[in-house]
């Protein structure tokens, strides 16, 4: 049944030739794939199980128009928060309603070799990369989201590091969107490739205000030996419905470390897709769900262990107060023959609020011999005991409240790349934490 | 004895129970002057620890009648943060590890939330690190159980000594130490007595909770109370302790009826 979001979607397809890429032959012939195949099959629905704990259904009714294209002089007119003003990454890219913002952006190549510019220009300056690999990610017959997002996004973010190559410093990417004249949708998109041995230290946010429909796409592809840090900030605002789907192919012996941060908005899901084809091919993920409110957080991971002494190891921690809900859904599949896997994944959370919930689901689908694979999953409340002992230190209850949180916190946050970023990190979740005494708490 | 001051803690017929527990108190009354060290003692169930965690607002526990007030402040009715703000310290008897917080950022934390609850203003991190180094040397605390997480991983004696450490730094009016002395052995008990005799002054009173005499070798109380089924059944000096030492608490509780 076609409902009015897709229906909205769908009567964009007479603005496919606008976007960039309408020369090339085989983007056009991709986003109108794309367009198709998310008109065919709709959004993902509560039955499906890997879309179980994040229910969509809310945007039924709701037609999303593209996010209007607007200049923006400062970034701080929109919500840009400080800490990107901060000059941590010596390259910032920004993308405001999915356009590339130059004026506020600073690309100029610091090494040879590293590039990062918007799509719409690399889709011609690097035609054969782009040609290689937009679109060979992930994989838009199956998921009808990331189809929508290869169809209409307007721009998005290309890196490319050439064999050897290490970026001596952080590339930032901004993705901020505002809602102006109801309700908008944005579709930030992603291309990172990184050839033989280069090495590079991301960081994708996401920012924004309204109602938003913030449908992300990020592809990554690692050759041999190859390096990535790749740091995911989505601070959304609590009006805003987040997706983003990631898919990382790693090479051989190539390392790809996640580290996400899921703060904002009313429903954020994180999907990441990891493809270890390769002998000793790694992924980690150090991600940290804080929720509020009623807010969603969902976070599924699906490792594809493919190749003989490969290694992932995902470790979540969720923080979730009043009626907030979290779930992660971490999903490691050995195949046959990739022995050595060694896969490791642990879960746990703290459950601040009765009403706030967690599901955590491992699943772990083996059909090789020699694996060591392992989950663990907590649950708990902050320990009444350990309150007490800080209040009978003098320490206020709101203010034991948020020191115990953030011990909690920490052990993630603490993994992060960059000074800066833990510090903002550790502002952001403290202020999450209100201050609102013991109340639900306490037994 | 400075019977002439008027008592810094005043515990009239105090009845309070555990929260879905076993310990019970039934009609305490306690009068603590300033620089005063009673101690309290009781065989194991008798109600000590309950006391102790009554006084600091220990929230497990519901006071059910009674009384007791701290500087002639109604202490039931304060928080646990404001009675330590007025200058109540509770030395565990089983001091909590919290991973994630250094011990020094915590005690930071906590000297200077009762500072500036107090009007003072706060110390910054160099002038606490000195504050810090000084008690510490007190307490032969080695340094680097002052960047490790509150307890995490600290032997029991490491874990007491890092009690009397905090009060230490924090300076209190009264404080209650339950079962300071439990797990320690002799030198590490040597340690803690010498700490807690360092801190002793005029102003200051100290509350000894204890199953054992012999840390009353080493601190010497003023009084000393003994409790059973949640009352006061003796208090007398320090021969009260001696006697208790040879004749044991079974002499006690089967004498506690004519007591009371």
């Amino acid at each position: 049944m076609s409902t009015a979001f897709v229906a909205g979607f769908a009567a964009q397809q007479s603005t496919l030739p606008s976007l960039y890429g309408s020369g090339i032959p085989a983007l056009s012939a991709l986003r109108e794939r794309g367009l198709a195949r998310f008109v065919e099959q709709g959004v993902p629905h509560t039955d499906d199980e890997d879309w179980r704990y994040a229910d969509l259904r809310p945007l039924d009714d709701v037609q999303h128009a593209p996010a209007k294209t607007i200049a923006l002089a400062d970034p701080r007119e929109h919500g840009l928060v400080d800490y990107l003003l901060g000059g941590f990454a010596q390259q910032r890219i920004v993308f405001v309603n999915g356009a590339f913002a130059p004026a506020i952006s600073s690309t100029a190549a610091p090494l040879t070799g590293i590039t990062c510019q918007p799509l719409s220009a690399a889709a011609a300056l690097h035609a054969e990369i782009c040609r290689a690999f937009i679109g060979h990610g992930l994989d838009i017959q199956r998921h009808p989201l990331a189809a929508l997002n290869t169809a209409l996004h307007k721009d998005g973010l290309f890196v490319h590091c050439a064999a050897g190559r290490k970026a001596d410093g952080p590339i930032h990417a901004a993705f901020l969107s505002t809602a102006e004249g109801g309700p908008r949708a944005v579709h930030p998109r992603g291309l990172i490739v990184l050839e033989s041995a280069a090495h590079a230290t991301l960081v994708l946010s996401f920012q924004g205000s309204g109602a938003l429909f913030v449908n992300a796409a990020i592809e990554i592809f690692l050759g041999e030996d190859a390096t990535l840090d790749l740091v995911l900030l989505q601070e959304e605002s609590e009006a805003t419905t987040h997706t983003l789907a990631l898919n990382a192919a790693i090479a051989g012996r190539g390392q790809c470390r996640i580290y996400s941060a899921s703060l904002g908005g009313k429903l954020a899901r994180t999907e990441i897709h990891a493809r270890l084809a390769e002998a000793e091919a790694e992924l980690s993920l150090d991600a940290l769900l804080v929720g509020g409110h009623d807010q969603t957080h969902d976070l599924t991971a699906r490792i594809h262990h493919s190749a003989v002494h490969t290694k992932s190891r995902q470790s979540v921690k969720s923080v979730l107060d009043d009626a907030s809900r979290g779930a992660f859904s971490g999903r490691v599949e050995v195949a046959p023959g990739a022995d050595g896997t060694n896969a490791t994944q642990s879960s746990r959370s703290l459950i601040l609020a009765p009403s706030a919930t967690m599901n955590t689901r491992p699943e772990l689908v083996i059909h090789a011999d020699d694996v060591r694979c392992s989950h663990g999953a907590t649950y708990g409340q902050l320990d009444p005991e350990a309150l007490f002992y800080l209040r009978s230190r003098g320490i206020e209850a709101g203010e034991a409240r948020v020191l115990l949180t953030r011990a909690f916190a920490d052990e993630i946050i603490d993994r992060f790349p960059l000074e800066s970023m833990r510090k903002h990190l550790h502002a952001r979740v403290d202020g999450r934490i209100a201050r609102k005494g013991l109340a639900g708490v306490l037994p | 004895m400075t019977t002439a001051s008027a008592p810094l803690l005043d515990v009239r017929d105090l009845h309070a129970r555990v929260v879905d527990g076993a310990g019970i108190l039934r009609g305490i009354s306690l009068s603590v002057r300033p620089g005063e060290i009673h101690a309290i003692m009781g065989p194991n169930g008798s109600g000590k620890s309950t006391l102790a965690g009554v006084l600091a607002g220990r929230e497990r526990f519901a006071v059910t009648a009674g009384s007791a007030t701290f500087d002639g402040v109604d202490l039931l009715a304060l928080a646990p943060e404001e009675r330590a703000a007025r200058g109540l310290f509770l030395g565990f008897q089983y001091p909590v590890e919290i991973p994630g917080i250094t011990n020094a950022y915590f005690l930071r934390t906590a000297l200077n939330s009762i500072r500036k609850a107090n009007g003072k203003p706060e110390l910054d991190a160099m002038e606490f690190l000195e504050l810090l180094k000084a008690k510490a040397r007190m307490m032969e605390m080695d340094p680097k159980f002052l960047n490790r997480s509150v307890n995490e991983g600290f032997s029991g004696g490491e874990k007491k000594r890092n009690e009397i450490l905090q009060m230490a730094i924090l300076e209190p009016r009264l404080a209650i130490l339950d079962e300071t002395d439990s797990g320690l052995d002799i030198d590490a008990l040597k340690v803690v007595a010498a700490g807690v005799n360092a801190l002793r002054s005029p102003e200051r009173s100290v509350i000894l909770v204890t199953h054992y005499q012999r840390l009353l070798d080493h601190i010497v109380p003023d009084f000393i109370h003994v409790l059973a089924h949640g009352r006061i059944v003796r208090s007398g000096g320090r021969e009260l302790a001696l006697e208790l030492e040879s004749k044991g608490y079974g002499w006690i509780e089967s004498t506690s009826g004519a007591a009371t």
